[in-house]
């Protein structure tokens, strides 16, 4: 599954503290600092026979709000465009060699193009620090 | 068929499948005019037919694949200068789709087009060498052949005088050891082949690879199909093969 594949790999290239939790699916009860997946558009048949889609998803990094320096540098931290914390650079990471499959194998490549909606996100009766994180996948329809 | 919208437009080039590569294909057929007013035209201009040309040009998302020489950009790449059979399909490349089919020149490659953050994109051209026919597929693409056998049998009709029967043979991939298949084309006047005869027969394939061979008319058989003889030890070919009278 493609969400879970985005998940481990910035769970497992992404070095920060605290650590940070990656899951698939938008949890009930965030562990912060916490990333998600969710799917936002999906665009079919860029090629004939079924050869390309491309996934438009909105990856949510939460970060504490306990203190409003403290989580804003480490929110910053992630939003970087480098950095051991970098999604980014994680995702860059993940893409593996050209004519290698990206997020070890399950698309052929990934792109992270923006970042957006720095603010405040409230979930259930907590507010948190966040941000959103726009990524582009292409891989076979089949 | 009625009108559809484009989903599975199946190109073949040589001995690339191109179909998950391309979003774009298309055939352009077209005849010089030739300028034949005069003052007995009635005031409207007057035009014969000069050569005829055909054009098939492929685009969509660059592919490195894995390394193969199969590979989408390697094979084009390679194909470059190169004269070898184009066959499109415009709805899926099952046994007796529609099919145009020519044997062309690839007269360009445009690897790697886009800007920062878009999807690579490539563009290919082949120019006609010989006319382009509409027929249809004899054999599809998905059903490795391990065995000596024949194809489905159609009714493509009869070659008239002063036309052709132009037949595509795309091998997309082989394995096993020594294989080699020789692909023959057979006629006959009923569906049951009873009495076939071989029309004309392709140079044996041992790699991937493509030919295209045309056999003159006329013929009196309406009824064609593809029989392939297979040895080697586990022989396996995935192969396209297109047809048409033109």
């Amino acid at each position: 599954m493609v969400r879970q594949a985005l998940s481990d790999a910035i769970s497992t290239r992404v070095v920060s503290t605290p650590t940070l939790t990656c899951t698939a699916h938008v949890p009930d009860a965030p562990v912060v600092p916490c990333l998600y997946v969710q799917p936002d558009t999906i665009d079919f048949d860029g090629t004939f026979g079924r050869g390309m889609d491309t996934i438009y998803f909105k990856l949510y990094l939460l970060v504490s709000r306990a203190d409003d320096v403290a989580s804003q540098n480490l929110l910053d931290e992630y939003i970087a465009g480098s950095g051991t914390a970098s999604i980014k650079a994680a995702l860059v990471a993940a893409r593996g060699a050209p004519g290698v499959g990206a997020l070890d194998g399950a698309v052929d490549d990934v792109h992270l193009i923006s970042v957006a909606a720095y603010r405040w996100y409230s979930i259930g009766e907590s507010t948190y620090l966040g941000a959103e994180f726009r990524v582009r996948v292409i891989g076979s329809g089949t | 068929m009625s009108r559809m919208v484009l989903l599975n437009v199946r190109t073949f080039a040589g001995a690339v499948d191109l179909t998950g590569s391309t979003n774009k294909s298309e055939i352009n057929a077209s005849f010089e005019t030739l300028d034949q007013t005069t003052y007995g035209s009635n005031g409207w201009k007057e035009f014969a037919a000069g050569l005829a040309t055909t054009e098939v040009s492929v685009a969509g998302f660059w592919d490195a694949g894995t390394g193969l020489a199969t590979d989408v950009d390697p094979a084009t790449f390679a194909g470059l200068g190169a004269v070898g059979p184009w066959s499109v399909a415009p709805a899926g490349a099952a046994d007796g789709a529609l099919a145009y089919l020519t044997n062309a020149l690839q007269a360009s490659y445009k690897p790697m087009g886009g800007a920062t953050g878009d999807t690579a994109g490539f563009e290919a051209m082949g120019r006609g060498n010989t006319r382009l026919a509409r027929g249809l597929v004899l054999h599809p693409p998905g059903v490795a052949r391990t065995v000596t056998g024949t194809g489905t049998s159609f009714q493509l009709g009869v070659v008239p005088t002063g036309k052709r029967l132009y037949v595509n043979l795309h091998v997309l991939s082989v394995s096993g050891t020594t294989p080699s298949m020789t692909v023959r084309i057979e006629s006959d006047d009923n569906a049951g082949f009873t009495t076939p005869i071989t029309v004309a027969t392709f140079a044996a394939a041992t790699a991937a690879s493509g030919q295209h061979l045309s056999v003159a008319g006329p013929t009196t058989d309406s009824w064609w199909r593809v029989g392939y003889t297979i040895t080697g030890t586990t022989p396996s070919f995935l192969f396209v093969v297109t047809a048409g009278i033109a």
